[in-house]
């Protein structure tokens, strides 16, 4: 296959998912840093996450990652763009029970009463899973606008807009991307 | 195409079990660095097959991997070397 030369769309694009990328690594890096100081609190803390919940939502956004990788790919070609839909619907699908997951993980932690405040280790928890999950419904809005634009190019007949599946396609891997770096540093660290 | 989706995808997938598996049976900084190594591996594919980085310009590509090895060299050095996380 040969090279892609970006257009000016594109490269906004990877700016944009570059810049995240590395604010996600200065937060990634100052868990460390404060991981560092105190140990045993983070290990204790850590300790009383669920592994299997953050291992399925690992799988669930891997998912999601094939499902969007497969429908971009679809809409390549002219003849198979009708294949992208369902494959969306897959990925959108996946951004949900990501949610759920969330959601229950959070509530049980409410109910045993921890929180923000409860020590630093899940200040930094609730702070880097939140804006993770801020920007994962952000990525669903913009999937659920890329469905809906195909939809009508399909049924128009019309072309279907490249920034948008560009944009969205490319913030949907790099969610998947800060997630699988997330997984390990708060769930398996010990 | 679609088969070398599939294909990291079930890579990705093996590749993350096998980090829980060794994060659960085994204990030391060892495993953790194996298993951030194994992390940002992931991180790599993700870029490379899923974003397409592989089919992009050589600045890009180059710009890619300039993040992935500053992130990956940042965040080991940062668990090994912060304050009283000196392994042994």
């Amino acid at each position: 296959m040969g090279e892609r030369a970006p257009n000016q769309v594109e490269a906004g694009v990877w700016v944009v998912v570059l810049g995240e990328l590395s604010v996600f690594t200065l937060f990634f890096t100052t868990f460390l840093y404060y991981r560092a100081l105190s140990i045993d609190l983070f290990h204790a803390s850590s300790a009383t996450l669920s592994q299997t919940l953050g291992l399925l939502n690992t799988l669930i956004l891997l998912g999601s990652s094939w499902f969007v990788a497969t429908a971009v790919n679809a809409l390549r070609e002219v003849d198979r763009r009708r294949r992208a839909l369902p494959h969306l619907a897959g990925a959108l699908c996946c951004g949900a029970a990501f949610v759920a997951v969330k959601v229950f993980e959070y509530g049980r932690a409410f109910r045993e009463g921890v929180n923000v405040l409860t020590d630093e280790f899940y200040m930094f928890y609730f702070m880097l899973t939140g804006i993770h999950l801020l920007h994962l419904v952000v990525g669903m809005a913009l999937l659920g606008a890329m469905a809906l634009h195909l939809r009508s190019a399909l049924a128009t007949d019309a072309e279907v807009s490249e920034t948008l599946v560009g944009f969205s396609s490319c913030f949907w891997h790099m969610l998947d991307l800060v997630w699988i770096i997330l997984f390990p540093l708060l769930y398996l660290l010990h | 195409m679609t088969r070398l989706f599939f294909l990291t995808w079930l890579f990705l997938s093996l590749a993350s079990l096998l980090s829980w598996w060794l994060d659960a049976s085994m204990q030391g900084v060892w495993v953790g660095t194996a298993v951030l190594f194994v992390a940002f591996f992931k991180a790599r594919m993700v870029l490379m097959v899923f974003m397409e980085v592989r089919d992009a310009t050589p600045l890009l590509r180059w710009v890619c991997e300039a993040w992935l090895g500053i992130a990956c060299t940042a965040v080991i050095a940062t668990y090994w070397f912060a304050p009283f996380s000196l392994p042994g």
